[in-house]
């Protein structure tokens, strides 16, 4: 219950507001969006953003069983059924059986495939290998994905998150804080967007969110979709789904006026590696599709390599 | 709005390790400080993200 409290004090913290955070996966964005809120509105001038999870146990059911409980737990049983699965499984996490139900509606709305899905594992195995603190890096290829046990059709045990420990934190401070502690200077942070996401039940057939979130992300940093640049996530993080998906959700990637409203452009980003690490420039991308619209090119193809000189929706010196 | 400046960060492996929550916040927390030329009493709040903790 006062988990941050507890934590903290082991690096002599205490004693100041400690703020606990559960909010599924994105607990620990949550606590950086806070406490950029905090230093931004002028409340503070020095404030700590902790991630940390610890998910292995001596029994592995123990974890995923508390996956699972990132859902109405008194509907869980209702949506298990609906699901023809079992929340109490100590084979997988219940998330992956609703995962796996969405991936099979977006491939009938949008024609993607299970390759598709598992270039979006290479794509960030690859983005991992460029973080040594990242739990998986090797480079894999679309067969070996596709030829892992499977969790869940279409889902295999590459597509899935792994169980893992760790943890992350970032200090965060005001203009003047910075100057008398004479830190190096480090990344602005110049917008933060958040939108909470609609029960199941009565989401959206799409299930977009991303988009107005990006939007609110977009206006607190004063700049439009057309100077960011994706950047890579350090570690497998989701199923390989949301990903393509994300990129066109954010407007990274442009949906132009011949934008295929069933998702097959972001298939088709993904196959040509413009969601990787190095990523490319939404000009890159605009480019190709008047120049080739139905092509989709290979990663690592000279289209697919970064733009020089594009700023990044991170950070700013 | 004030600019907000990331002045330090910190970060553990991420791999199957059975290393309690204490020991992998403080690894990463104490990266962080020394990252930002700070110590824990330059800290005026702090906000700590978990969802499930085993425990």
């Amino acid at each position: 219950m006062i988990r941050g409290q507890v934590l903290l004090r082991t690096v002599g913290i205490e004693a100041i507001p400690i703020f606990n955070v559960e909010n599924a996966c994105a607990s620990a964005a949550t606590a950086f969006h806070l406490g950029w809120q905090a230093v931004a509105t002028g409340m503070q001038d020095v404030v700590l953003c902790v991630g940390a999870e610890k998910l292995t146990h001596t029994d592995p059911s123990v974890g995923l069983d508390a996956i699972g409980t990132a859902v109405d737990v008194e509907a869980r049983a209702e949506l298990a059924a609906e699901l023809g699965t079992e929340p109490g499984s100590t084979k997988r996490s219940f998330f992956m059986d609703i995962y796996a139900a969405l991936t099979r509606a977006y491939m009938v709305r949008s024609g993607a495939t299970p390759e598709h899905f598992a270039e979006v594992v290479v794509k960030n195995q690859h983005n991992g290998e460029l973080n040594p603190r990242a739990q998986y890096g090797a480079e894999l290829t679309v067969d070996a994905v596709l030829a892992a046990r499977e969790i869940v059709s279409p889902l295999t045990l590459l597509m899935c998150s792994p169980i893992s420990d760790g943890a992350a934190a970032v200090v965060l401070a005001s203009s003047r804080a910075r100057r008398r502690l004479n830190a190096r200077p480090g990344p602005r942070v110049r917008g933060v967007g958040r939108r909470l996401r609609q029960p199941a039940r009565r989401r959206r057939p799409d299930g977009r969110l991303d988009r107005p979130a990006a939007a609110l992300a977009y206006e607190a940093a004063g700049i439009g979709p057309g100077r960011a640049r994706l950047r890579g996530a350090p570690r497998r993080n989701g199923t390989g789904r949301a990903d393509g998906l994300r990129a066109g959700c954010i407007r990274v990637a442009r949906r132009g006026p011949g934008a295929d409203p069933f998702g097959r452009d972001e298939a088709r980003w993904t196959v040509a590696g413009e969601t990787r690490a190095a990523g490319c420039s939404p000009r890159v991308i605009r480019s190709e599709r008047r120049a080739s619209p139905s092509s989709a090119r290979r990663p690592g193809s000279s289209a697919a390599r970064p733009a020089p000189g594009r700023s990044t929706v991170r950070a700013s010196p | 709005m004030r600019n907000v400046y990331v002045i330090g960060a910190g970060m553990t492996r991420f791999e199957k390790s059975g290393r309690t929550l204490k020991e992998l916040v403080a690894e990463a927390v104490t990266q962080a400080l020394a990252d930002a030329s700070a110590g824990p009493a330059d800290v005026h709040a702090a906000y700590v993200g978990n969802a499930v903790a085993v425990c």
